[in-house]
């Protein structure tokens, strides 16, 4: 019943989040200087003519009052309408759907590898080794420091053109995903793990863990029966954000290994100001980050019982 | 020492036990020579203040000090086999399976992600070669053993959601679940209420009488008393003196163990100084404003109040509470953790508003006024917590604080004289004006806070568990600080404790509360020697004593 | 309600633990970080003390030319001396960083603040917003914004301080809440103090002094996005003596000119990386020195 009530409220908190993304991205636009209807027609240079530019404006309601628009806008989003492209004549949804599962599979394949990459560092970290810390903290100031592009450029010049191991432009097989997952999951495996592996020593010290020892628990089962769960919670808790800060990775990487997806589909059209495909993006990328958190969330109900019912 | 028992019949035989922290060079020793036996179904209990090093001991016992400690000893002997030099897998055989390991406080001792029931099934799984069905009836059993009332319900709860006694039976459980012939208890029933902790005590001397050896850590000398057989008094890494508990108790010789003992409050008279040689003669601050002739200083009527639970439903945590508190007098309320005494304390001190009822102060009314009211009668009323380190600015020094307490009415000299006289009231050096709460001892903190809560003259204090958190010495001397200052500035004390002893001992009268309600009130004297009340009774039996 | 926390580099709980055998080679690593800002801020003020081509100076004889010990870091497709514009570019990109930190940090103020101090609703709307711009994460926020007020330095700089806001508005306002509901807050109300002199002397000081800290890590950070955002050509545009606007004309010729992404890029590496070291060490001292 309470989780019932939760999962609701955190969904309608959810929605609460969509539509004001949505009106805020919209009103915006109408505050800044410049005509739609000459950006549709290819920006301030295209110089159409006078019947053009009236014609654009009915095709898309521009002539209507502001409210109207909006109202439209909204009616339109609910149904899933997410307006047509400017430059290139489609539908946004269409468009979006195309690319969708492309960033889709290389952020989450990203976030796993990111996820394990954390573990690895921080249990190497917690056996006690001097390197495990002194790796641990060098791959925080790396997640704190080093760009996405400069690392791809660096995995470039390294597997690509030293080695010739690996495509540098990510197009359809496995081997061209691996440099754009390293990529994302480095950094990532930066922050995650830095905030396991103070968990996990602080964990490995705690009472309970006196108390397993003193059980005859192994240092291996109190690491791994006790104390990894008290590590993974917090960075449960950041997943969500990693997902986001995954999919703002993904604007870069996408473009830098020149690999098709939501990225650089945005990327564009922030270049041209094509503003249908740009909100279209906005909100479908605010949509997965929102779902991605309420399951975070609720992966850490689950994993931490204190959570429901404090 | 002089024990009459033979080697042979001796459980656990430690001599010259030392451990030492730190790298070789400059090491620090923290245990030093330490000998000690225990026969099966006997309790030696080993006492001390915190820093002593008996929960060292007790770790060094197990194979547990850690990396980076190093220990030594010229024998230490379980059932005649020597734990010296034992490998980690070896070691691993011994620990649970014959020693196991009861620590404070079950909610962090036992995983608290885990059920209580996969956490005594542990110790059956590493040691045994019994299927999970089997296991999981023998946990049953253990639960049932240790007086867990429905364990088929509780073994499938975690260490949260149980009460801190239900919680302190399943680890010990998980401790015994193996039958090992030493127990070695560290601080066992510390945080618990003192009728909780009675059954646990309980608990503890049923698992003695079948035969079980135990070693009991603990600092509290009353808790000692109820169980042990034979006491060691740990000082600073060394045992200063070691005997039968009546002997060590009644006739010490050791002149460390005689001030623990006369720190003690319980059974010390009212007015009487627990600590013998006096520090300071706080000078006196001016006397505080008179009251009203004939009204009591503060006067609580009909308080009640209730809050609401997370899940929505309303609890009430105050119920239909009158009390009053006289000048120069102290009204102790004492109570288990829940009771409602913390919700009055903020009531008292108008930082909650009651739902019903009132609070008068000095003839005028207290609650129910808008905060800016109030605040120009703050200073009659003072406020000591139990933690007085989180009730100082992280940013501010000792002086800071006192300066500030002291208020801006004063130019800046004269502020500095009556700094100066605040610390020596309390018995502190000038030095420590530029220090931080933070680089302070507890006694010292505590010290700092009764400083900052006598600074404005108050008529009346409110100390919440003020000597909760100390070392029984330290306790005594801050008691003692507390009621010298009661009679030179006439203050009033609201004192909260848990501790009957404490509030034996601090208070002209008692109130009793349970589940928000008081449910028995009067002198000090008659409620602790006739109580009325059978909570009151419950309560009186269950605390120990000396 | 909320969503988890999001880090700030270096910000967690635990990074004041002291450990004796690290404390040493922190300092080590303080020291460079400290050297290595210190060459930065020189090479801002004195570029031309540090460097001997002009930035802009075109030799398109000399382009492509690997590194030597004439050009240390090569040239680019038009011949400029790579080394050179790296230093004279310092300036621009520091600034950058501090003006997008500042812009992020001024905006985090206001509404930590409003949320941490304000009623009931003032907080529930300020939460709120914050929310929102949260489902933009990191540089989709900046992206929606270019695209609205279009690219350019200036847009760019906002953008970032904007996409930073949110979160650091987020830590003061659960900071301030935490000191609001302190013992020492409550304390100082039992002392008689009003509202007013308690917020001044203990709930701002104790809450907004660690922000400061944190804007240190803060423009390592800002200084990542920002060369991010003009790689992506969004933001400074070459020929400008810039880090990201190097890089973007660098990305061009990754295969053939490697030196024209390598040495611009470190530059950022470095300075983004001295930044968070001497941001965490000062939060590990800060943290030590209050608890």
């Amino acid at each position: 019943m309470r989780a019932a009530r939760w999962v609701v409220s955190r969904i309608a908190g959810g929605a609460f989040v969509l539509w004001a993304v949505a009106t805020l991205i919209f009103f915006a636009l109408r505050m800044i200087p410049g005509d739609p209807a000459e950006a549709i027609l290819g920006g301030p240079g295209s110089q159409a003519s006078a019947e053009a530019l009236a014609q654009v404006r009915r095709d898309y309601g521009l002539d209507q009052p502001v409210i109207v628009q909006y109202l439209t806008a909204m009616g339109r989003l609910v149904t899933g309408d997410l307006g047509t492209s400017y430059a290139l004549k489609m539908g946004v949804a269409d468009l979006i759907g195309q690319q969708l599962w492309n960033t889709l599979s290389l952020t989450v394949l990203a976030l796993v590898v990111a996820w394990g990459l954390a573990l690895a560092l921080a249990v190497w970290a917690s056996r006690g080794g001097g390197l495990g810390t002194r790796v641990g903290s060098a791959m925080e100031v790396v997640a704190a420091a080093v760009p996405h592009f400069w690392l791809a450029a660096i995995l470039i010049l390294l597997f690509s053109s030293t080695l010739g191991w690996l495509p540098p432009i990510s197009t359809g097989g496995p081997l061209g995903l691996i440099l754009p997952v390293v990529t994302l999951a480095v950094p990532l495996a930066g922050f995650l793990g830095q905030v396991m592996r103070e968990s996990l020593i602080d964990a490995l010290e705690a009472p309970f863990a006196l108390s397993a020892r003193a059980r005859g628990e192994t240092e291996n089962g109190v690491r791994w029966r006790h104390a990894i769960r008290h590590a993974a919670l917090p960075a449960i808790s950041l997943s969500g954000w990693a997902f986001g800060s995954l999919l703002s990775g993904a604007v870069v990487v996408e473009t830098v290994f020149a690999r098709p997806g939501l990225g650089r589909t945005l990327l564009n059209a922030v270049t041209i100001r094509d503003i249908p495909v740009v909100t279209g993006v906005a909100l479908v990328s605010a949509l997965a980050f929102i779902l991605v958190t309420i399951a975070t969330d609720a992966i850490d109900r689950i994993a931490d019982p204190r959570l429901a019912t404090s | 020492m002089n024990s009459i028992s033979h080697p042979c019949t001796r459980l656990l035989d430690v001599r010259n036990l030392s451990v030492g922290f730190g790298r070789r060079g400059q090491q620090q020793t923290v245990v030093d020579r330490v000998s000690l036996h225990i026969q099966p179904g006997e309790c030696l209990a080993l006492v001390g203040e915190s820093g002593s090093g008996k929960s060292v001991t007790a770790r060094a016992l197990l194979g547990l000090v850690g990396n980076r400690g190093t220990v030594s000893a010229d024998r230490v002997d379980l059932d005649g086999h020597s734990l010296l030099g034992l490998s980690a897998g070896q070691w691993r055989h011994i620990r649970g399976r014959r020693i196991g390991l009861v620590l404070q406080d079950a909610l962090v001792s036992l995983d608290p992600l885990r059920r209580i029931g996969l956490e005594i099934d542990d110790s059956l799984r590493l040691h045994t070669a019994l299927s999970p069905v089997q296991r999981r009836e023998r946990v049953l059993e253990l639960l049932e053993s240790v007086g867990m009332p429905e364990p088929r319900l509780r073994v499938e709860q975690r260490s949260g959601e149980l009460s801190g006694g239900l919680r302190q039976r399943a680890l010990i459980a998980s401790a015994i679940a193996l039958r090992p012939p030493l127990l070695i208890a560290d601080e066992p029933t510390t945080a618990l209420d003192v009728t909780v902790q009675a059954q646990i005590l309980q608990l503890l001397a049923h698992l003695k009488q079948q035969g079980t050896a135990v070693l009991l850590i603990s600092h509290d000398l009353a808790v000692v008393n109820r169980i042990a057989d034979r006491v060691a008094v740990m000082r600073g890494g060394h045992i200063v003196e070691e005997g039968p508990t009546d002997a060590i108790l009644n006739l010490p010789t050791h002149h460390y163990t005689r001030a623990l003992i006369d720190a003690v409050p319980a059974g010390t008279p009212r007015g009487q100084l627990l600590v013998q040689e006096r520090h300071n003669t706080p000078t006196a601050v001016p006397p505080p404003m008179p009251t009203k002739t004939g009204a009591p200083l503060l006067e609580a009527a009909n308080l009640a109040k209730t809050f609401r639970r997370p899940d929505g439903s309303r609890f009430t945590a105050v119920d239909d509470v009158s009390f009053h508190v006289r000048s120069g007098q102290t009204l102790g309320l004492v109570g288990e953790s829940g009771s409602g005494k913390t919700t009055v304390a903020r009531l008292v001190l108008g930082l909650t508003q009651p739902d019903e009822g009132t609070v008068t102060l000095a003839g005028e009314a207290w609650s129910r006024q808008r905060e800016r009211e109030r605040r120009a009668r703050r200073h009659l009323v003072g406020a000591i917590y139990q933690d007085p380190l989180s009730s100082f600015d992280p940013r501010h020094t000792v002086g800071q604080i006192l300066r500030d307490a002291v208020g801006s009415g004063e130019n800046g000299r004269s502020r500095e004289a009556q700094v100066a006289r605040l610390l020596d009231a309390v018995g502190l050096s000038s030095g420590i004006r530029d220090r931080r709460p933070l680089h302070l001892s507890g006694g010292q903190r505590q010290r700092v806070a009764i400083a900052r809560a006598i600074a404005p003259s108050p008529a009346l204090i409110i100390c919440d568990e003020p000597v909760s958190a100390l070392d029984v010495s330290v306790q005594a001397q801050v008691l003692d600080l507390l009621d010298e200052l009661q009679k030179t500035l006439n203050i009033g004390y609201l004192f909260i404790s848990h501790d009957l002893g404490v509030v034996q001992h601090m208070s002209d009268t008692v109130a009793v509360m349970q589940r928000g309600r008081i449910v028995e009130t009067g002198p000090a004297e008659d409620v602790f020697r006739k109580p009325d009340h059978p909570y009151t009774r419950q309560l009186v039996a269950a605390a120990p004593r000396l | 309600m909320s969503h988890a926390q999001a880090p700030v580099p270096g910000l967690s709980a635990a990074s004041g633990r002291v450990q004796p055998r690290t404390r040493n080679r922190t300092n080590a690593a303080e020291l460079g970080a400290a050297a290595v800002l210190l060459f930065l801020v020189a090479a801002a003020i004195f570029p031309h003390l540090l460097s001997s081509f002009d930035p802009l100076g075109i030799n398109p004889a000399k382009a492509f030319s690997a590194p030597s010990s004439s050009h240390w870091f090569g040239t680019d497709e038009s011949g400029r001396d790579i080394y050179s514009r790296v230093i004279y570019g310092t300036g621009q990109s520091l600034l950058i960083g501090v003006t997008a930190t500042a812009i992020g940090m001024g905006l985090a103020l206001v509404l930590g603040v409003l949320g941490g101090i304000g009623s009931r609703s003032v907080d529930f709307a300020v939460t709120r917003l914050n929310e929102v711009l949260f489902a933009l994460p990191g540089l989709l926020l900046a992206l929606v914004f270019i695209a609205i007020v279009g690219p350019g330095v200036v847009t760019s700089t906002i953008a970032v301080g904007l996409s930073t806001a949110p979160g650091y508005a987020r830590i003061i306002r659960s900071q301030i809440r935490a000191v609001r509901g302190s013992a020492y807050v409550e304390a100082a109300t039992v002392l008689g103090r009003r509202p007013v002199t308690i917020l001044a002397r203990h709930v701002l000081p104790n809450a907004v002094a660690p922000v400061f800290v944190l804007a240190t890590l803060g423009v390592g950070q800002a200084i990542v996005w920002a060369s991010s955002l003009s790689y992506l050509g969004l933001g400074a545009v070459p020929p400008a003596a810039e880090w990201g606007a190097m890089l973007s004309a660098g990305r061009t010729y990754i295969g053939t000119a490697w030196w024209m992404t390598v040495f611009p890029g470190a530059f950022i590496v470095l300075t983004a990386g001295a930044a968070t070291v001497l941001g965490r060490s000062l939060q590990a001292r800060t943290r030590q020195e209050n608890r």
